[in-house]
């Protein structure tokens, strides 16, 4: 691989994601910082079990060669999947919150008790 | 079949059926709901009763000091294919107990608790899908299992948390919750990718065997055990809990708790078992972290409580400060333990925080229980 670009990638994703979370205001916009976060993880599962000129490891209709690695892909189908559902069940508490609130500024969230 | 028999293949699959049992409650749920409510409660119940007489079963075994290894997938040791293995030692089967006892006494106090709410259809169903993902953390030996089991009682645990939408306070605790244990889950993927590309591995007991105690190792530690420290609200990361625990429904507080320690059964898990042949006299600075960590926990906790006036606020923070005694076992057993001088001492602390799991669970709990009564008298 060129420079290890993969790996920065990861590192740049997981990096990004992370200011999102911590200094971003907005509800959605930590939300998609999450994913940015989870997306950076799949990326380094998929990149660990690759190796340079392999192919898909479909046993089936192999030309010959070396073979990607299945086992981290499989991980990151299922990593995928969850991360669907924590992201549709974080934007339908985002909808309760902005229905509350009429907004979705993280300052003007909570405040004193009812 | 006379009994005997049915009773030793029920000990033989009863780990696979701890987790399949509430997992197929769960989805049947629903349909049941449809019938009468009165049918689903019961049946509900009979489905956590049924779970907790094969934990029982389970635990029975397992103390007398035979460790139970169920293989999903090959029988067949020597080929080279993936299986899933759940490993049941004293210390899961304990944590086990202590879980699907909490859950069961949820679901008999919600049956009067929750009666003039609707949705409890979806309200028992998160619940049964919690305790399956709890149940399948403390059992699993292998750690992507361990990952999705974590995600399953996050996202229904969060679900729950936020379960009274009407009022706007839980709402913002559930997303808080949900925010929290997410990235605290993609902290522990990424460490379990990095043991599966040092190590090619992803049993607990196979990493453990091969561990070296790299860099990157070093890095993996730092990020488990932050992980599973957010979940479990250790006090850098514990803003999430008195929020979630004081505007969750006084039923579903007590099953978080159970969650919280499920999480530090994974700090243990962590510390002893994957990393219990690699620490060693040189490297016990997390020790020490752990032993600070605790320390802070207790103080502050107790401290905050001082100044509450919501009442569960107050039993939350209490909550908080009961994970820190228990966070100050570990931390002294990994500093001690290994010299040579102080390994009964270390062993003692170690004794002392995992009984103290127990003394969290019964009696955080049951004050959950009192201010649910009270709540429930005064509707305040």
């Amino acid at each position: 691989m060129i420079f290890n670009i993969p790996f920065i990638a990861v590192a740049a994703l997981i990096l990004i994601g992370l200011y999102a979370v911590i200094f971003k205001r907005n509800l959605i916009k930590m939300v998609i910082g999450i994913t940015l976060i989870e997306s950076g993880v799949n990326l380094f599962l998929i990149t660990l079990g690759y190796r340079e000129g392999s192919i898909a490891p479909i046993y089936t209709s192999s030309p010959g060669g070396i073979m990607a690695l299945p086992v981290p892909q499989a991980l990151t189908l299922t990593s995928i999947v969850i991360g669907v559902a924590v992201l549709a069940l974080m934007l339908s508490l985002v909808i309760h919150i902005y229905r509350h609130y009429g907004t979705l500024d993280v300052r003007k969230i909570g405040g004193p008790e009812e | 079949m006379n009994a005997a028999d049915l009773i030793a293949l029920l000990l033989q699959h009863s780990p696979a059926l701890i987790v399949a049992i509430p997992l197929l409650g769960a989805f049947i749920t629903p349909l049941i709901s449809r019938l009468n409510d009165k049918v689903r409660n019961v049946f509900v119940i009979l489905t956590l009763g049924l779970t907790a007489s094969l934990v029982f079963l389970l635990a029975s075994d397992v103390f007398t000091g035979n460790i139970h290894t169920y293989i999903f997938g090959s029988q067949d040791l020597a080929l080279p294919v993936v299986r899933i293995l759940f490993e049941v030692d004293a210390m899961s089967a304990f944590m086990a107990i202590i879980s699907v006892i909490l859950s069961l006494v949820a679901v008999i106090y919600s049956w009067s608790f929750m009666k003039e709410n609707t949705g409890l259809d979806k309200y028992y169903t998160l619940i049964l899908l919690m305790t399956a993902g709890m149940l399948g953390m403390e059992l699993t030996g292998d750690l992507f299992n361990f990952f999705v089991f974590l995600e399953i009682t996050s996202i229904s645990s969060a679900a729950l948390v936020a379960f009274w939408t009407n009022k706007a306070k839980s709402v913002e605790a559930g997303f808080k919750y949900i925010v929290i244990s997410t990235i605290g889950a993609l902290f522990i993927l990424f460490s379990i990718a990095l043991f599966y590309g040092q190590y090619n591995a992803l049993n607990m007991a196979m990493i453990a065997s091969a561990i070296q105690y790299t860099f990157l190792d070093k890095i993996a530690l730092v990020l488990l055990i932050a992980a599973l420290a957010m979940k479990a609200g250790v006090v850098p990361m514990h803003m999430w809990l008195p929020d979630a625990y004081g505007k969750a429904p006084s039923s579903i507080t007590l099953i978080l708790v159970g969650a919280t320690q499920a999480s530090l059964y994974g700090v243990f898990r962590v510390c002893f078992t994957i990393y219990g042949g690699a620490i060693n006299l040189s490297s016990i600075s997390i020790g020490w972290i752990l032993v600070i960590l605790g320390i802070i926990t207790m103080l502050l906790g107790v401290a905050m409580a001082i100044i509450q006036t919501d009442f569960k606020r107050l039993i939350a923070f209490g909550a908080v400060a009961e994970i820190g005694y228990i966070l100050l076992g570990i931390g002294t057993g990994l500093v001690i333990m290994l010299n040579p001088e102080m390994t009964a001492t270390g062993l003692a602390s170690m004794k002392g925080g995992i009984f103290h799991i127990m003394n969290d669970a019964l009696d955080v709990g049951l004050l959950f229980l009192v201010a649910g009564a009270i709540y429930y008298a005064t509707k305040e």
